[in-house]
């Protein structure tokens, strides 16, 4: 909200070069851009705006609700700079505007909130004479036309930002969200990031990263207060009953596997089974248990691993 | 702690996690790299008979010196009386040296083996010779060769570490990394006959991904593997030697080790 109504204070400066009376026409030329906002986001936009003659004030419309002082304000032919505080909006700026020539001129607005900076560049032709008063409906729509893509270009920043924090939860990593927490707001996306961890899909993944990892199951289910235990008894399970992730089973869940490869790996070829649906299962048993024991290297633990193995595998 | 493969992966070495062995009985002794970098071993250094994963080395020889693959080989007696895997050359017979080289990489043929190494070095000591001087430009450390087709000897040796340093030499070669990529092939003597040949190196077309490279076998080596596989950006060797379930703990080492390289582009 308050981001709105600085983005409304800023928008209306452009149109306060126009007052009542006759004055000039000018083809006025503003781009705007964001802290956070991906370059480009707002694109340029030129307006005709009818002004006073001679600047006495800074080109700053004054919101009454959000009033900002101004200060050290200088205007030379050449160059217009001044000084803007906005107590309301806990929001400072700058802005200048250079004549480049009697018809032309190139200006920046600088202004620093505590939720992030923003710059209004400018740049002015003049195009001939105007009516003041008879361009005021004019410019009141012109300023209704970039008061909305004001709104669409903060909407569309606040989108990316929510979009970039959802994507962090997504990721199950806390350290992450740890450190985007002034973006971040921990009740929001701290919940999210546990609800994916605890989900099966979530669960998995994290199974699949190395155990030390930061970013792994035991760290992820620290910061999240998750069961593994219960988690994964509940995963193999499920994933053993329908047969509907073997690759798991085989790998995590011991008791729920032997079954599975004494039924479908013991005595195949792999030749045989290579393409079926248990070729992966029983690859992934045989290497992921290997024949309880000793070492191989010893001729009695190697000549038992080999026994036990002929005993499930074929050759 | 085994040294990273290539000399490109030695500066990530550094920072990586020393290998570990989680599959204690997959085999005697066993090297997994994923990228050039070897993520787990199991006595890696121990020299051990390598089989006809010796035939890795002898390809290597052929192709880097004057490899002429249209020469004319005449199968002496002594190779076309090779014992082991064969393609049944007869003494006298004349075949192109690719088509030899093919034999000896997709079947393992011991008669073709024994007939290139003659061709190209006059006899099969003096290619051994010539093996044993590349093993040590190579830097393999336990390997020593006797023979040049890797029949048991009590003086061929080499260890997983040093044939997965080979098998990744070997397979810079785009000659061999062609071979030892076919499942089958067809060989023709100068007089015509045809010859097929059929890979030993079950997991061509069967798992995902796998490019090759050579299988091998004898009572005293026990079953061996070298398997490179490619899927996306990702490459995983698996040495295997003495393995008694080589097919399956290939396999599924191979799935396991692609998704080590997926979790560790997560970390």
């Amino acid at each position: 909200m308050r981001r709105k109504t600085l983005a409304l204070s800023l928008l209306a400066a452009t149109s306060a070069f126009a007052t009542p009376g006759s004055g000039d026409l000018w083809e006025v030329t503003t781009q705007m851009s964001m802290e956070g906002m991906p370059a480009g986001m707002m694109p340029a936009r030129t307006q005709q705006v009818c002004s006073a003659r001679e600047w006495t004030k800074p080109p700053i419309a004054q919101d009454e609700k959000h009033k900002c002082d101004v200060s050290d304000w200088t205007n030379t032919p050449t160059k217009s700079t001044w000084k803007m505080h906005c107590p309301e909006e806990k929001m400072d700026g700058t802005g200048e505007i250079t004549r480049t020539s009697p018809d032309a001129y190139t200006g920046v607005i600088n202004m620093t909130s505590p939720h992030g900076a923003m710059t209004m560049n400018l740049a002015g032709k003049k195009i001939g004479p105007c009516d003041a008063e008879a361009a005021q409906a004019g410019r009141e729509a012109q300023m209704a036309q970039v008061q909305a893509q004001m709104a669409a270009a903060q909407k569309a920043g606040d989108d990316a930002k929510a979009q970039a924090c959802k994507a962090t939860a997504d990721a199950m990593d806390p350290r992450m969200l740890d450190m985007q927490a002034q973006v971040c707001e921990s009740a929001t996306y701290k919940p999210m990031l546990c609800a994916k961890a605890s989900s099966d899909e979530g669960f998995k993944e994290l199974k699949g990263r190395p155990a030390d990892a930061e970013n792994g199951l035991a760290a992820v289910a620290k910061y999240c207060g998750m069961d593994v235990a219960a988690k994964e008894k509940d995963l193999c399970k499920k994933a053993a009953a329908g047969e509907s992730d073997l690759a798991y089973v085989a790998r995590n869940c011991p008791d729920e596997a032997a079954p599975i490869a004494q039924r479908e790996c013991a005595g195949r070829d792999y030749t045989a089974l290579a393409g079926t649906k248990y070729a992966g299962f029983c690859a992934t048993y045989a290497a992921a248990h290997p024949t309880p024991g000793a070492s191989p290297a010893p001729a009695d633990a190697k000549a038992k691993a080999k026994k036990t193995l002929k005993s499930l595998f074929g050759h | 702690m085994i040294p990273a493969l290539l000399a490109a992966a030695a500066v990530a070495a550094a920072a990586a996690p020393a290998p570990t062995d989680p599959f204690p009985h997959a085999a005697a002794s066993y090297v997994v790299a994923i990228d050039g970098q070897i993520v787990w071993e199991r006595d890696a250094d121990t020299p051990r008979l390598p089989a006809s994963l010796t035939k890795m080395m002898t390809a290597l020889l052929l192709v880097e010196r004057d490899w002429d693959p249209n020469a004319q080989v005449k199968i002496s007696a002594g190779a076309a009386k090779a014992t082991g895997s064969r393609a049944g050359l007869k003494a006298g017979e004349v075949l192109a040296a690719n088509d030899l080289l093919t034999a000896m990489l997709v079947s393992s043929a011991n008669d073709a083996c024994a007939a290139l190494a003659e061709h190209a070095a006059g006899s099969a000591s003096a290619f051994v010779e010539r093996m044993n001087a590349r093993a040590k430009e190579l830097n393999l450390a336990a390997t020593r060769f006797a023979n040049p087709c890797g029949h048991d000897d009590p003086s061929q040796r080499s260890s997983a570490y040093d044939l997965a340093v080979l098998a990744e030499e070997a397979m810079t070669h785009p000659v061999i990394a062609s071979i030892v990529s076919r499942v089958r092939a067809t060989i023709r003597t100068a007089k015509g006959r045809k010859i097929e040949v059929k890979t030993g190196n079950h997991l061509l077309g069967r798992c995902e991904g796998t490019y090759g490279v050579k299988t091998g076998f004898t009572p005293g080596a026990g079953k061996c593997l070298v398997a490179a596989v490619q899927r996306g950006r990702t490459r995983v060797l698996v040495v295997l030697l003495d393995a008694d379930e080589r097919w399956w703990t290939a396999a599924g080492v191979i799935e396991m080790a692609f998704d080590e390289a997926h979790a560790r582009q997560q970390r």
